[in-house]
């Protein structure tokens, strides 16, 4: 990750199982035993992830300082069962429950001509503003994190070049869009996002920063990228347009904003945040209100 | 007609597709291999270790004596069988319920069924040519292949006996027998996808009159008119792009997340029902929407079927277009005559045609899932072109088995992962994410991802064609760099 001081480790638990036969055994504990001694001897400030299964975390010390929620453009009367994850969009198509079917369809066509309604009235454009879809990541990525933290202050993890190619370029699953902003010659913020397996599009990641000599607000560039985002993931056959908003960090609050403005609904849903800043460590670490997370923290089978 | 040249043929047809799908050592191996062809009495009579392949047994249309064989993880479908040869020291292998050879004691293999001649009517296209029913717009429908009713018609038949050739070869060199599998001497499978831009905005005078005809077509079977295709006719009036030009942005940008490219087949020149429904005035602006590393291609006109002069004006003005000839092309309709149109195009200069297809079903046209040159009877040797048969038409798989399509697909290119090959799939672009159309919404991308799970690449025909070795590029077929 990044903030003003530079860049430092964090550790992100992407996935912790443990055989439910041998359960009350202390593994899970034992496990992090390891985990923690490996994070300490590398200099690694705080291991962190997302989880339903927020006791075990907290047994072991973790804090849960916050939880995802959800912003969501809905484009397919099927969208919404499909978000619930009650059924597949196929089965609702097809379902046995009439009743609960055409609630769901009709909640979800007229959600969504209330968001294309919105779409459509909101401008996305602005003349020194260009979006360029990109087939390799960007050389300036770093210096855009660098200037992201300078502005906004926080942390968010730090994507140069290397790391943008490696986990969106060239990830084997899903080779998120990549679509960047430019003011001039100047890259000031990208959007990545995909169309997961469930048909639903992800924004796996938005960020945006200040141009110089230009009245190109990051708020006209994250509208750009918004809305630039959900009309390719139509074009595709997406359901919906799914997104995080996670933290009370100014960057997350404006994309929260702008995206309510683009249609989005916001709603309370998701996974609890973990995390467990190692010993020695606490005074480095941040507040989890100043952290700016998306999904490109995460494995990448979504994009 | 001459057996040394038919063979000469097929022999060439097989070292290019094990050169497309098969690993170098295997490809040095069937070279190092003493394969024979020859009249059945004389190869009957060999009595060493050799492959030895009778070249004079007719091949028998009417046969319903399909079975299927056991070949690794898979099995091949073979059909008219031959008997063991008389004599002793013959046994079948791998028994004698389901032969794939006769292996005689001496070490001499012989295929058992009528591997030459199945092989190289299915490349002639011999039952096109004695059957002389054909629909309206000429063509020769798949329900009409004697292979139909025999479930034949999903069988790629040359794949399997090229596979058990080379798994011959290679058992004949290590162990002395033939093999029955070719696991680990394959590449993997390949999806050659293409889009045929028929219609390019949904509010052409044919498709709006269309819809609106679609209206009234219930009643006559006495059920409420399809007052929806209202909607569907005002919205393109007022959005003409929605579902057909936006598509095309959409697909793109749906292979590229799975890192694979197409081919785009545009269509110019007349218009009407049957022709360009969209005008030619669109193209420039959907060439300039196609990005670099898709391919271009033409769709030639329906009124272009064999006519040289409507050929050379529709290939002049999308050259004009595309600022430089078009070497890949697919027949709208699919109006494509077996016999004539390889040469027909190959004049015109197409280098590889994806015409040789079926409309109305799913099948491997010439029982090959891959890509072969055209027999010309005349000179009895291969066309200056490359066909790669279109297997696939998003709405026959759909229509023709429903909500098991993804699973027939998925089953295909499992198939094809034991023998080698390469499937073909033709998605228009007003069919990919069409609300008109709910049955066919996400499917394409379904099968996207069945091709990444099973590590199946997507590719233009293009870049298919880009994999054959220099030294099997034959004449000026494909340029070599």
């Amino acid at each position: 990750m990044t903030d003003r001081s530079g860049v430092f480790w964090t550790a992100k638990s992407e996935e912790t199982l443990v055989d439910p036969a041998y359960r009350g055994q202390q593994i899970f504990e034992k496990m992090y035993d390891l985990l923690k001694q490996y994070a300490w001897d590398n200099g690694i400030r705080s291991i962190w992830g997302f989880t339903p299964a927020t006791k075990a975390f907290t047994r072991i010390g973790f804090e849960t300082p916050g939880k995802t929620t959800q912003i969501f453009f809905p484009l397919d009367s099927t969208a919404i069962p499909a978000l619930l994850d009650k059924k597949s969009a196929a089965e609702t198509q097809r379902g046995s429950g009439w009743l609960s079917r055409t609630a769901y369809r009709t909640a979800g066509a007229m959600a969504g001509l209330v968001s294309a309604t919105r779409l459509s009235f909101q401008s996305s454009g602005h003349a020194d503003l260009t979006l360029r879809l990109l087939s390799s990541a960007p050389d300036d990525a770093g210096n855009v994190c660098r200037n992201f933290v300078s502005q906004w202050g926080g942390c968010t993890i730090f994507r140069d070049r290397a790391y943008l190619q490696w986990r969106l370029f060239d990830n084997p699953h899903v080779k998120a869009l990549f679509t960047a902003a430019y003011v001039g010659d100047r890259l000031c913020g990208w959007v990545a996002y995909a169309l997961g397996d469930d048909r639903m599009g992800y924004l796996v990641d938005v960020i945006a920063v200040e141009s110089r000599n230009s009245d190109v607000t990051p708020e006209v560039i994250v509208r750009g990228l918004l809305s630039t985002a959900i009309i390719d993931l139509r074009r595709m056959g997406a359901l919906g347009v799914r997104g995080w908003h996670v933290t009370d960090h100014p960057f997350d609050l404006l994309v929260l904003r702008v995206a309510r403005q683009l249609g989005f609904w916001h709603f309370r849903r998701g996974h609890d945040v973990v995390i467990l800043p190692l010993p020695g460590k606490q005074s480095q670490t941040h507040s989890f209100s100043d952290w700016y997370i998306t999904r490109v923290f995460t494995e990448g089978l979504l994009g | 007609m001459s057996a040394e040249k038919r063979t000469e043929y097929l022999w060439s047809q097989i070292l290019l597709h094990l050169n497309l799908f098969f690993d170098r050592q295997t490809i040095a191996t069937v070279d190092r291999s003493r394969i024979l062809f020859g009249p059945y009495a004389a190869v009957t009579l060999e009595r060493r270790p050799v492959i030895a392949i009778p070249n004079d047994i007719p091949y028998n249309m009417a046969a319903k004596d399909a079975y299927a064989a056991p070949f690794g993880e898979t099995h091949l479908t073979l059909w008219n069988r031959l008997e063991i040869p008389p004599g002793d020291g013959w046994r079948a292998l791998p028994d004698n319920a389901a032969p794939v050879w006769y292996v005689h004691a001496s070490g001499t293999h012989l295929p058992a069924w009528n591997l030459f001649g199945n092989l190289f009517a299915l490349l002639t296209s011999q039952e096109e040519r004695e059957f002389a029913t054909r629909d309206k717009h000429g063509r020769f429908a798949g329900g009409r292949s004697p292979r139909a009713e025999r479930g034949l018609m999903e069988v790629p038949a040359f794949n399997e006996a090229v596979a058990a050739l080379a798994a011959a070869c290679v058992g004949l060199s290590h162990e002395g027998q033939a093999e029955l599998s070719v696991r680990g001497l394959v590449k993997p499978p390949v999806v050659v996808l293409s889009h045929d831009c028929d219609i390019l905005r949904g509010n052409d005078r044919w498709t709006q009159a269309i819809r609106f005809a679609r209206i009234f077509l219930p009643l006559a079977h006495l059920r409420p008119p399809r007052i929806a295709n209202l909607w569907w006719i005002a919205r393109n009036y007022i959005r003409p792009d929605d579902f057909y030009f936006d598509n095309v942005l959409g697909m793109v940008n749906l292979e590229r997340q799975f890192g694979f490219t197409s081919t785009f087949y545009l269509l110019n020149g007349t218009p009407g029902r049957y022709g360009a429904r969209s005008g030619s005035w669109l193209l420039p602006k959907l060439i300039a929407a196609i990005p670099p590393g898709w391919s271009r291609g033409i769709h030639y006109n329906y009124d272009t079927f064999l006519d040289t002069i409507r050929f050379v004006q529709q290939m002049q003005e999308l050259t004009d277009l595309l600022g430089g000839r078009p070497r890949f092309g697919r027949a709208h309709y699919l109006r494509f005559d077996m016999e004539r149109s390889p040469e027909f195009l190959a004049a015109q200069g197409i280098k590889c045609d994806e015409s040789a297809g079926f409309s109305d079903r799913i099948a491997y046209r010439c029982g090959i899932a891959g890509c072969f040159q055209p027999y010309d009877p005349a000179t009895e040797s291969a066309v200056n072109i490359l066909e790669l048969p279109m297997m696939i038409m998003e709405d026959a798989l759909k229509l023709q088995y429903g909500d098991g399509a993804a699973a027939v697909f998925e089953q295909m290119l499992r198939h094809l992962g034991q023998i080698g090959g390469a499937l073909t799939l033709n998605v228009h672009p007003g069919v990919f994410h069409n609300p008109e159309i709910p049955r066919m919404l996400g499917f394409y991308h379904r099968l996207l991802c069945l091709c990444r799970d099973l590590g199946v690449r997507g590719m233009a025909a293009d870049d298919l064609i880009g994999t054959i070795p220099p030294e099997h590029r034959v004449r000026e077929l494909i340029p070599v760099d």
